[in-house]
């Protein structure tokens, strides 16, 4: 049930099917509210590890009670007692290891719960007209569409559809539509994200063989270009599944992904990679941290460093979200190193050649490949504190001398930029062929073929492999 | 305060931060449509017309902004 199988499929559209049996907003929020209990139930199967989940979520609502009364000086303190809660029940490894709970509990899904849970509490403190009871909260936070990876909702998005007495239309093209993105995520995630969790496995296996170094520097590059690939599929297929089954329940889930290695910058790929995450921390970290950075440092000149110091923040939280230890430390080091640097390029280089002559730049082809590709090989070398530990990076980075991995990732970088060019041409002469309704691909013959053609190749393949696809990475968060 | 004097000085505004002369200011326009709004710029932006039209805005308000059109919603809203 905690991955995009057949099962969570089936939960999914048996809730959906239940859900429209009547427009009303009470049968719709029961409905969801039932669904999304014995989603929980299921998943965490004995009622007594759920007891430190319940804590948190009283705790972020009774400082959401405190906030809407008014309270709004004892904001500071509820966010930190939220925060602190979070990283004790997920038991970041800074924390002293007598405090924590040693006994099992439930913790799938809290990362987001936190989110959603800050976002109340920081919106009520600063004033917000908006009131919340116990029912929308439970709803919003527990909601089983986006509980396991998200996306980050914000509660008005989800009050707007949830509770219209009018519910958003559902007609047969719309029920098309979800179906053909349910069967297009399952395809990415139990398909082509097994093939490429695969071919990641046979490339690290190699890497720790005794093998010439032709082969070695091989495994190395496999290693390096396929694990954004499966990351992708995994995260955005399951992604698809839930914004589909939540549509079919009348509900608009925020999109996450835009085609993100298209990104010609590191900046731009966090603006289409976890969008929700990324415009969450820039509406409550980078916002709020840059205004406030900006109202105590006056000089005009220190604007853009300062700019580049809460992006490198931004994006260190980011990283650590991630994960508990140190390995996701730095790969949040890694993600506010990449950005900074990215600033702190468009920053020079504009003013080396005028704003004008970098908007001609960044235009040129040759140069939007070549950050197209800079962008995939250094997302590329920061996975690696997000899948291996530091055991298996030692290894990993043992195997081949510094001049070779500098090869490698000389690769990673020429042929990615190459790779996704000839993708950004293709796609563009593709999507050229045109009928007087609009692009012969897109129109709804080519998508119903192609949408069957992946669904039995889906049913095909799934079945040949006979094994379970590998679990929904962001669900770990 | 009336809409056309709102848009009026945002229109200083914009060509101020944006170091332009000749930016037309619209109720869609967004910041996809204007070269060097990026995030940093719109805190510029921000504070610009917070400290222009005397008001201040909440978190929520700035990170949900789409165009201009919100933002002298938010305006009028506060003045």
């Amino acid at each position: 049930m905690d991955s995009a199988s057949i099962q969570f499929l089936a939960f999914g559209l048996a809730a959906a099917l239940a859900s429209n049996l009547s427009r009303s907003v009470v049968w719709r929020s029961l409905v969801l509210m039932v669904a999304s209990v014995a989603f929980l139930v299921l998943l965490a199967q004995r009622p007594v590890v759920l007891l430190p989940l319940g804590g948190f979520l009283l705790l972020g609502y009774l400082g959401l009670v405190m906030m809407q009364r008014g309270l709004h000086r004892l904001l500071v303190s509820s966010i930190l007692a939220v925060v602190f809660a979070y990283i004790w029940l997920k038991k970041y490894t800074f924390l002293p290891d007598g405090i924590f709970l040693h006994s099992p509990y439930f913790t799938l899904g809290l990362s987001y719960i936190f989110f959603r849970v800050l976002h109340l509490l920081i919106d009520a403190g600063e004033g917000h007209e908006r009131r919340v009871g116990i029912g929308g909260y439970l709803l919003y936070t527990l909601n089983f569409t986006t509980f396991l990876s998200g996306p980050i909702q914000r509660y008005d998005e989800f009050a707007r559809d949830q509770f219209a007495e009018q519910p958003i239309g559902l007609g047969p093209r719309m029920i098309g539509l979800q179906a053909e993105r349910i069967v297009r995520g399952f395809f990415k995630v139990n398909v082509l994200g097994t093939l490429f969790h695969a071919f990641q496995e046979d490339a690290l296996a190699q890497l720790f063989q005794p093998l010439p170094p032709s082969q070695l520097l091989s495994a190395a590059i496999r290693l390096a270009v396929v694990y954004p690939l499966f990351l992708y599929c995994n995260f955005s297929g399951y992604i698809d599944i839930v914004i589909a089954l939540a549509r079919l329940m009348r509900l608009n889930l925020p999109e996450n992904f835009n085609r993100p290695f298209s990104a010609a910058s590191f900046l731009d790929f966090w603006n289409r990679w976890h969008m929700t995450l990324s415009g969450w921390l820039k509406t409550y970290v980078y916002n709020p941290l840059s205004i406030a950075l900006m109202r105590r440092i006056s000089s005009v000149g220190m604007q853009p460093l300062i700019g580049v110091f809460c992006f490198f923040v931004t994006f260190f939280l980011i990283g650590i979200w991630h994960g508990r230890t140190s390995e996701f430390v730095f790969f949040g080091i890694l993600q506010g190193s990449g950005v900074s640097i990215n600033k702190l390029w468009q920053i020079g280089l504009t003013r080396a050649i005028g704003r004008k002559g970098y908007q001609s730049l960044a235009k040129n082809p040759l140069y939007a490949a070549s950050s197209r590709g800079l962008t995939y090989a250094w997302f590329s070398f920061t996975l690696f504190w997000f899948w291996a530990d530091w055991t298996q990076i030692r290894g990993v980075f043992a195997a081949l001398t510094g001049p070779q991995w500098s090869g490698v990732w000389l690769t990673v970088w020429i042929g990615a930029a190459v790779v996704l060019a000839s993708w950004e041409s293709l796609r563009a002469a593709l999507l050229s062929i045109k009928t007087s309704s609009g692009p012969v691909l897109t129109n709804r013959y080519s998508r119903v073929i192609f949408a069957s053609a992946l669904g039995l190749a889906a049913f095909c393949i799934t079945g040949l492999l006979n094994q379970p696809a590998p679990g929904i990475v962001y669900k770990a968060f | 305060m009336d809409e056309a004097e709102i848009y009026s000085r945002l229109t200083q505004i914009f060509n101020d931060v944006f170091d332009e002369d000749d930016i037309h200011v619209t109720p869609q326009l967004s910041a996809k449509d204007v070269d060097g709004w990026d995030s940093l710029t719109h805190i510029r932006l921000i504070m610009t017309v917070e400290k222009a039209f005397k008001v201040r805005f909440s978190t929520a308000e700035i990170g949900k902004l789409e165009n201009v059109g919100s933002l002298v919603g938010l305006i009028k809203a506060r003045t």
